[in-house]
């Protein structure tokens, strides 16, 4: 599920496209407009300094309406003499010969494009060439020019109380997630250290760019902050030691006996009121959430950096083990093979209390007919950034070995982990080299034993395409009822019953932001993920129900149903980038339905598409891909294999990489005949819905899988 | 990691096939329309041929059918399909009485199988006139995408006309267009 990053088409507009040829000739300032003079035979503004073309960007400006398409005037009441002509680049790239300048941090309060210069002759007069942004010089008004070279600071990092004035005079008392207990600082550019004190380095935190100072060893570092690296940047920071837990469970009301495949009754999450913020935030979230499992199950294990071994306690007779690394600070991407990669958060060189290796992310072998996989003790199947969850057992080989006293009890060890520091190592044909600095919070989560036969899960349904619906009509809605029976029944095939089901609502904005999601990309700031930072804090498996699912920044198809943020979900941490599961409700009806379920229905379409991405969120993938080549890690699902007795000697030869870009794909009718390589097509979690073959079948070890998971109780 | 990079790469090896047959044509089909978390890739489409091309129709026309695999059909048509095609897309796009997923897919398949001028000819008034913000936040991707110089005006217009809560569904758009809705610094 994870694509590569695309190129974004750059368009060519008003702005990007304006030439000489579009200047307009003059004899004289009669034959020009507003504020424009007559200048070497062409319309122009000119104030006594470098001239620019009336409208483009650069140019004077006393409104909008002087400025080219796409560009808004910076007027003088804002600080830019005589007004300056400029589009934002908050979002986008700037033109050609111009440079993008962040001046959050002044009058203007906007990130814009600001005409490129190399020395002041190339600015008009009340502007300078500030050389303190990436990218080159931008004629600025010289106040608005972050100052460079400056000084080691006396007191760069020091407790303060914040809002107080303390700090030296170039610098505030600043709090929040990045400066527990207050600390002195600066804002800064993001890429140019130079606009930071001599002692400090710009950091993109979690509140903007702020000034961190530098250390080599954690003795430099108050208490509360850690010495680290950080992607990008020279040397190391003090940076806060770890991220603050969320608060308890927003109405999850007492936990509820439920019988398995009941009808459970439907909550109205929060009184009604939209979670989440009341607007579109700023900037990325990537929040570092606590566990809201009880305390004797969590272990917070604190920052490390990659490459670090943590040991944390199993006790005795549990059933399993979950570790979640939630980035502090780490690369989103990685590049291997020429394709750009999510840089998925993966522990590795788990062993037991007696050393024994239980799994190496860098050691996983080929697994051609899916009969090797399953004889792994584990397998890291997420792949994704910024938050990575690993739950043990997870394969035939764990669930057969513990099975009968659980987990080994006693001190286990794991070594923090990512693809970026894998791909520090030239041997995995990585292409950026990698990087060993990225930093993670590290919590271990473990389930008292033995696994039960049964089980119950949580489930929270976010309506970011409202369908018509509110929180609270949902409840009484007869589609939606129909889903959740459905869903309940489809779990039962599990051992799992629903335990509370509540409804949520969400901002407006991010209805609009999301109802048709973007799933071009998955990285930890794209739309997917961060629609999953409004789930609520709690154990609870998310449905995120959107209208559709689209590539959107290529524009080339490639839609979708559903989509989990990661496999195995962060259980019980509700609110980080990858704490959900999106499900299209654009089949949500009573259309098609009769007395038994069936995937022409629309409301029980929709439940078995909620309950395959919930299948991936409690740790199951897809028993066959759709190559009929690759199997999950189980050795009692069914498997169909693309080979002849399943799909026919003419397809057959046109299996895997045989049939090039567009190789025979296993369908449902393939994968239940009579041989045991051709079955599989009924299950849950096969990779497609086919009338009359999706069954929601599940195996035991299957349902064993899902009850391992955290999120069931 | 081995296994997740190694099978990008696999993916992404080009080679040739011959044309499939009927039975493999609606075998194919039938899977992709079911496809669940798996995108169907254009070149597997494209591979189904001509012969595909009245099946996805007949399909996407079948108001019989759940929305989602409707809106799959048009996304298989607009890659097999030609001129012909195209028309269908816009016709189906500007349907209120279609389904929002419908038409938003057939907008994506206008885009492309339209030429820019037609594109931008038959989705402006889908783009102006649409009872659904995101189907009109849709023609106004596809415009600013497929034809941004014809396009972008009237995107700029449509979106200063819609509520300041309703802009965030045309960011991709205006993105596209350079009119993010914090581009004008006033």
């Amino acid at each position: 599920m994870r694509r590569a990053l695309a190129a974004l088409t750059v368009t060519c507009l008003a702005l990007a496209c304006h030439s000489s040829s579009d200047r307009r000739a003059c004899a004289t300032a009669r034959d020009c407009m507003g504020i424009e003079r007559c200048t070497g035979g062409f319309c122009g503004v000119t104030d006594g300094g470098a001239t620019v073309d009336a409208g483009v960007l650069g140019a004077g400006c006393l409104d909008s309406s002087d400025c080219a398409a796409g560009l808004g005037c910076l007027t003088g009441a804002l600080g830019f003499p005589s007004g300056t002509c400029a589009p934002a680049c908050n979002t986008t790239s700037c033109p050609a010969r111009s440079v993008c300048a962040d001046l959050r941090d002044t009058d203007a309060g906007v990130v814009a494009c600001m005409l490129g210069c190399g020395t002041d002759d190339d600015c008009r007069q009340g502007y300078a060439c500030c050389t303190a942004f990436p990218g080159g010089g931008a004629c600025l008004p010289a106040a608005y020019c972050p100052r460079t070279s400056l000084p080691a600071s006396a007191d760069l990092g020091d407790s303060c109380a914040v809002g107080g004035t303390s700090c030296a005079a170039s610098e505030t008392c600043q709090g929040g997630l990045p400066f527990p207990n207050g600390a002195c600082t600066a804002q800064c550019v993001l890429g140019n250290a130079a606009t930071c004190p001599a002692n400090g380095r710009c950091i993109d935190t979690e509140t903007g760019a702020w000034c961190l100072q530098t250390c080599t060893a954690a003795s430099q570092c108050r208490s509360g902050y850690d010495c680290i690296p950080v992607a990008g940047v020279n040397g190391n920071v003090c940076r806060a030691s770890a991220g603050a837990c969320s608060g308890g469970p927003i109405d999850a009301g007492p936990p509820r006996a439920c019988t398995l495949g009941d009808m459970p009754p439907l909550l109205v999450g929060n009184a009604g009121a939209a979670v989440g913020p009341a607007t579109d935030p700023t900037g990325c979230q990537k929040n570092i959430v606590c566990s809201a499992l009880p305390a004797g199950q969590v272990q917070e294990l604190g920052i490390h950096p990659v490459g670090d071994i943590v040991r944390f306690n199993v006790p005795a007779g549990s059933a399993s083990l979950t570790i979640v690394e939630q980035a502090r600070s780490a690369t989103d991407a990685v590049t291997f093979s020429g394709q750009v990669q999510d840089n998925a958060a993966v522990p590795t060189l788990l062993r037991f209390p007696d050393g024994g290796l239980v799994y190496d992310d860098n050691a996983i072998p080929a697994d051609n007919d899916g009969g090797v996989l399953p004889k792994l003790l584990a397998f890291g199947a997420g792949g994704s950034a910024a938050t990575g969850a690993f739950t043990l057992p997870n394969t035939s080989a764990g669930l057969q070995a513990f099975a009968a006293g659980g987990l080994p009890a006693g001190t286990w060890s794991v070594q923090v982990n990512d693809y970026a520091l894998e791909c520090a190592d030239p041997a995995t044909g990585c292409n950026d080299g990698g990087f060993a600095g990225n930093t993670y919070d590290v919590q271990v989560l473990t389930k008292p034993g033995p696994l039960p036969a049964s089980g119950v899960v949580d489930v929270n349904f976010y309506l970011i395409d409202t369908a018509g619906l509110t929180a609270q009509s949902a409840t009484t809605n007869s589609a939606v009822q129909r889903m959740v029976k459905t869903l309940s029944t489809l779990y039962k095939n599990a051992g799992i019953c629903l335990g509370n089901v509540t409804f949520f609502n969400v901002p407006s904005w991010a209805q609009q932001k999301y109802a048709t999601l973007d799933v071009t990309n998955t990285l930890p700031c794209d739309d997917l993920s961060q629609m999953f930072t409004l789930s609520v804090p709690g154990n609870a498996l998310n449905f995120f129900l959107v209208q559709s699912l689209a590539d959107k920044t290529n524009n080339s198809g490639g839609t979708i149903v559903g989509i989990d943020g990661t496999i195995p979900g962060p259980s019980s941490i509700g609110g980080s980038v990858h704490s959900g599961a999106a499900v299209s409700i654009a089949d949500l009806s009573l259309a098609g339905c009769g007395a038994s379920i069936s995937v022409n229905c629309g409301a029980d379409s929709v439940a078995f598409i909620a309950a395959h991405e919930g299948g991936h969120w409690l740790g199951l993938i897809h028993p066959s891909e759709q190559g009929g080549d690759q199997f999950d890690l189980l050795s009692d699902t069914p498997v169909c294999k693309c080979e002849a007795a399943c799909v026919g000697s003419t397809r057959a030869a046109k299996c895997g990489q045989a049939g090039g870009a567009s190789p025979t794909v296993v369908n449902a009718a393939d994968c239940l005949k009579s041989s045991t390589d051709c079955q599989g097509g009924d299950n849950l979690m096969f990779w497609l819905l086919q009338d009359g073959a999706s069954l929601g079948h599940l195996t035991s070890e299957q349902g064993q899988v899902m009850r391992a998971n955290p999120v069931v109780r | 990691m081995t296994a997740a990079l190694l099978l990008a790469a696999l993916l992404a090896a080009p080679s040739a096939r011959a044309e499939p047959t009927d039975e493999e044509v609606r075998a194919q089909i039938a899977a992709f329309l079911g496809s669940i978390d798996t995108p169907i890739r254009a070149e597997q489409w494209r591979a189904l041929g001509p012969k595909a091309v009245p099946i996805l129709q007949e399909l996407a026309e079948d108001h019989d059918k759940l929305p989602t695999r409707r809106a799959r059909a048009l996304e298989g048509l607009s890659h097999v399909g030609h001129d012909r095609e195209g028309k269908l897309m816009v016709a189906m796009a500007a349907s209120e009485s279609e389904p929002p997923v419908v038409r938003m897919s057939a907008l994506r398949g206008a885009g492309r199988l339209l030429g820019p001028k037609r594109l931008v000819a038959g989705l402006r008034p889908i783009l102006e006139s649409s009872s659904d913000s995101h189907v009109r936040a849709t023609a106004a991707e596809v415009m600013a995408h497929r034809n941004p110089k014809a396009g972008c005006a009237s995107i700029a217009d449509q979106v200063n006309k819609e509520p300041a809560d309703r802009r965030l569904a045309f960011r991709h758009a205006m993105k596209a267009c350079k009119l993010d809705s914090q581009a004008a610094p006033q």
